[in-house]
């Protein structure tokens, strides 16, 4: 630490947080080294938990006094190590902020802190009849300040849009330790949309400290719908064609054979033991219009091939049909020790081919891949199993295959990261989709928004060094 | 603007550098009042035929200290303050190409230049749209609609250009060609630089490129209208609407003096619903039972009729050409309270629209009723937390009146200083003409 020793930040940092709020032992910041992504991990110095953007702007003066990198982080789901403190550094975790702090039902907008969590938002939403829109598969968890940091999606993004179409300002402590209101609580703020451009930045721009959103008013049916297909081509093909006919349903996702068996043995879900894809979709609206809609996409999946139909129009049925996508995560420890999961996109007409190269990259390097994903949004999430670790030579094949899946979207006309962000999985590969002037176009901003680097440095951009680096040692206490 | 100083400038007039880049037929010097932007009128009009020479013609002007103002249909040229300096109008116009229409992604790929009317027909032949409705969209192209980037009536269901756009390339001040974005709807690789260009009337570069998310074209469209003798009645139904679990596609309130425009006599709410027929006709019957309770009349419109009506309702504000256009944006709670507060004390003659739902109002009234109009809303729209902005004038009312009001919070202004300043440091790029004059 170059400007100010350790024992003395750690005192500057309890006075401004609060003695409670500064973790630095080794066992505590344990927790912090890592987010979802399991092929990475370093330990920060010292994690802060503030109040308040008066006390996330006094952290950052102190970590740029003391030249320490500072990290923020909500709740660490992050499936691309854009809250893994590689420098080690301050780690700011926005988790005690969750206070919703104006809401207006009839104008369907709201004011909330960072740390608040997805799920519990919309649960609370519910007695109005109203739910945030933005529904990653980790909300039960995630924090909304993470998911506007990742710009994240969910299954309903299809037809509502990703986090970044219902973020209408944010309050954010800068890298000199300002803050500054960007956007505003309605739409049309003047000025560069600078809200838009810190949504997505992985903390790289900005520590986001509050949260202008709107609402969304809940639909009165939902119908859902489950198709059974013999073959990925099939499923594919048929979610090709539910959206070049012009149906945008608000979910349609897809789920593979070892995906299903996987669930099937955790869950007893009951899938089909030999098929090879599910599909599942679901439309909301008005009750009179929703069944003839649902007609419509049922006849589409009969049409292309469709072994076996269920819908349900109950909460509880629904829920059954939901139950493999829902758990599709959680089994995948039955399936293998390790995962990593990619988030590639393929535009929604040419997803039998993009689907075709994930199975040929699987062959070629001889990993086995589950798959399940945003399929209406082209959204790819092939899952690459290994039982060994990441730091094992035969880790090479899964570096091998997790390249050519995402030279095949980027040919394909796609891109490498839908929705979970670049982080530091992904930064070396941006050169495949953008030329050095897009970088140095992108590098302009981050200099405008913080010229020396003090916030989350290293993310998102290329560094030049190994994708997946043997771990830097930890830093600590111990350290 | 302050930076890095110009080079000493070259003794070859500009306009004869350009056209020795651009070939003859490319650069006029004469006729360019017609290309004047607020009264300052360019030196030179140039027609660059790619994103090459787009590039090439900011390359050359940036270096002379040559402020160039894009220009696409000319139809929002009126928006932001007079530019410091217009040396050289850059039109657009032939960077009009349908580069990709990828019909079962749902989206295209086109030259900024193309002319929204044209994008619009070919897309129409697929069942398809681009659900962008800017002022005088008939005239405007895609480029200027997303750097001017004024939402439509149907921005409720659809979102603005800002949603809408999900790649982009732009020739920057001096002289690279950058993208962003590209042709999947999701994507996080990276900062979402689009965003910055949407609404930046072209401050930080020249949009060449742009890629679109579509959607199809409904099966069945119908408006509804209840009539009403007063603004409380309509914002009361509008509050009705919005209470419900309706997915209404456009929800506007008109005053009188707009409702005129379209043939009609009183205030009135708009009601557009599109999807499948069954959805339609649930709106219609409950919209219609709730304005009947309240003893207003109600209407139906379809096809043409509907087209014109929503033209009269998009255009306000760019009726007249002696008009002045303001729009207010408030937090969309606060709209229908502002609108009724306002139907009162409008100097008569003022045409309002209201969009309850998205929080924007825009009003159209005579020059000389503005200032009148800008000391009454200004009050109203600040104490509402939202924003005012002097859309349309003449030279003379900008001179005297600030276009955003109010501006953008100082830390905030001083980040899209620094951001303006990374994109164009020497301010080549329509100087003086954005918020705050930078
Ligand atoms: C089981 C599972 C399912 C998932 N499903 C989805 C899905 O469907 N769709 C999807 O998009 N993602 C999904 N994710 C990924 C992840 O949950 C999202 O990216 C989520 O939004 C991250 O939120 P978080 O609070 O955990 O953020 P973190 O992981 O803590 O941080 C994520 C990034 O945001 C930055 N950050 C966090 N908070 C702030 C702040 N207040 N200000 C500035 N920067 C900040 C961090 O520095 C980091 O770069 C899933 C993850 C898991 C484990």
């Amino acid at each position: 630490m170059p400007h100010v020793d350790r024992p003395a930040l750690i005192r500057r940092l309890q006075s401004i947080v609060g003695e409670p709020y500064v973790l630095h032992r080794p066992d505590d910041l344990l927790v912090y080294e890592q987010d979802a992504i399991m092929v990475n991990r370093h330990l920060p110095d010292v994690v802060v938990l503030p109040d308040g953007a008066e006390q996330v702007a006094a952290v950052v003066r102190l970590a740029r006094e003391a030249g320490l990198p500072v990290v923020p982080r909500g709740a660490g789901t992050g499936l691309s190590g854009g809250a893994i403190p590689e420098r080690g550094g301050v780690v700011v975790a926005l988790t005690r902020m969750t206070r919703v702090l104006e809401l207006d039902p009839e104008g369907r907008t709201a004011v909330v802190e960072p740390g608040l969590v997805n799920a519990e938002f919309t649960t609370m939403l519910a007695r109005w009849n109203l739910f945030f829109a933005p529904d990653p598969g980790s909300q039960v968890a995630s924090t909304i300040g993470g998911n506007v940091a990742n710009n994240s999606g969910g299954p309903h993004c299809l037809a509502y849009g990703v986090t970044g179409n219902h973020v209408l300002g944010l309050e954010v402590v800068l890298a000199d330790g300002t803050v500054a209101w960007v956007g505003s609580r309605g739409w049309d703020a003047p000025g560069y949309d600078l809200a838009g451009v810190l949504t997505g930045s992985e903390g790289t721009l900005g520590i986001i400290t509050k949260i202008a959103v709107r609402l969304l008013r809940r639909r009165e049916a939902v119908r859902t719908l489950l198709a059974i297909y013999e073959t990925m081509d099939a499923a594919c093909a048929a979610t090709s064609a539910i959206i070049a006919t012009g149906i945008v349903p608000e979910a349609l996702e897809i789920i593979d054979g070892v995906t299903m068996r996987a669930v099937n043995r955790t869950l007893h879900a009951g899938f089909p033991e030999d098929a090879e894809a599910a599909l599942l979709v679901e439309v909301e609206g008005v009750t009179d219009a929703v069944p003839a809609v649902m007609e419509r996409i049922e006849a589409l999946c009969r049409a292309g091939g469709a072994r076996r139909v269920q819908t349900a129009a109950s909460a509880e049925e629904r829920q059954n049909l939901w139950k493999g996508r829902k758990h599709a995560y959680g089994s995948l420890g039955v399936l293998a020790r390790n995962a990593i999961m990619l988030d590639v996109c393929a535009p929604r007409s040419r997803l039998v081919e993009a689907m075709r190269a994930v199975a040929e990259a699987g062959r070629r390097w001889d990993v086995r891949i589950s798959n399940f994903f945003h399929a209406g949004d082209g959204n790819l999430h092939p899952n690459l199993l290994f039982d060994f670790e990441p730091t094992d030579p035969q880790f090479a094949r899964v570096v091998g295959a997790t390249e050519d899946i995402m030279r095949a979207c980027v040919r394909l006309g796609g891109t490498i990261t839908g929705e979970h962000g670049v982080g530091i999985e992904k930064r070396e590969y941006l050169p495949w989709l953008f030329s050095a002037d897009d970088l140095a176009a992108m590098r302009r901003v981050k200099d405008a928004f913080d010229p020396q680097g003090v916030l989350n440095p290293d993310k998102i951009f290329p560094t030049g060094r190994p994708v997946h680096g043997a771990p830097a040692p930890a830093g600590g206490d111990t350290a | 603007m302050s930076g890095p100083p110009a080079p000493r400038a070259d003794p070859t007039p500009v306009a004869a550098r350009l056209e020795s880049l651009l070939g003859a037929g490319a650069v006029t010097t004469a006729g360019c009042e017609a290309w004047a932007t607020d009264g300052v009128v360019p030196r030179a009009v140039v027609l660059p035929a790619d994103a090459d020479q787009v590039a090439a013609v900011l390359r050359v002007c940036d270096q002379a200290g040559a402020a160039v103002v894009p220009w696409g249909g000319g139809t929002a040229m009126t928006l932001g303050y007079p530019p410091a300096r217009a040396d050289v109008v850059l039109r657009t116009e032939r960077l009009d190409a349908i580069i990709d229409h990828d019909p079962s992604n749902l989206t295209v790929t086109v030259g900024a230049g193309i002319a929204l009317r044209r994008l619009q027909e070919v897309l129409g032949a697929h069942g398809q749209w681009l659900p962008l409705e800017p002022p005088l969209a008939e005239r405007a192209t895609a480029g200027g609609a997303v750097a001017s980037g004024l939402g439509g009536p149907r921005r409720l269901a659809y979102g603005s250009a800002r949603d809408l756009v999900i790649g982009a390339r732009a020739a920057l001040a001096q002289g690279t060609v950058v993208a962003c974005g590209g042709k999947t709807v999701k994507n996080v690789a990276g900062y979402d630089l689009g965003k910055l260009v949407v609404g930046s009337l072209g401050t930080l570069g020249v949009l060449t490129e742009l890629t679109f998310r579509l959607i199809p074209r409904p099966e069945s469209s119908r408006t509804l209208a209840a009539w009403a003798s007063d603004m409380a009645a309509v914002a009361a139904l509008a509050r009705r609407v919005f209470d419900s679990a309706l997915t209404p596609v456009a929800v506007v309130g008109v005053n009188a003096h707009a409702a005129a425009r379209a043939g009609r006599g009183a205030a009135g709410l708009l009601v557009r619903s599109e999807g499948v027929e069954p959805a339609v006709r649930r709106h219609e019957r409950d919209i219609g039972a709730w304005a009947a309770a309240v003893g207003m009349e109600t209407e139906a419109f379809e096809g043409e009729a509907e087209t014109a009506l929503w033209k009269v309702v998009r255009d306000v504000g760019w009726w007249e050409d002696t008009g002045v256009a303001l729009r207010a944006s408030v937090p969309p709670g606060a709209a229908a309270d502002l609108a009724v507060a306002l139907a009162r004390a409008l100097p008569e003659g003022t045409a309002m629209v209201v969009h309850p739902g998205v929080g924007t109002l825009w009003l159209e009234a005579p020059a000389a009723d503005a200032a009148v109009l800008i000391a009454l809303l200004r009050p109203l729209v600040e104490r509402a937390a939202g924003h005012l902005l002097l859309a349309r004038a003449p030279a003379a009312l900008k001179a005297a009146h600030e276009v955003w009001t109010p501006g953008p919070q100082a830390r905030a202004l001083a980040l899209m200083r620094e951001v303006k300043r990374a994109f164009d440091p020497r301010g080549t790029l329509s100087p003086g003409r954005f918020v705050s004059r930078l």
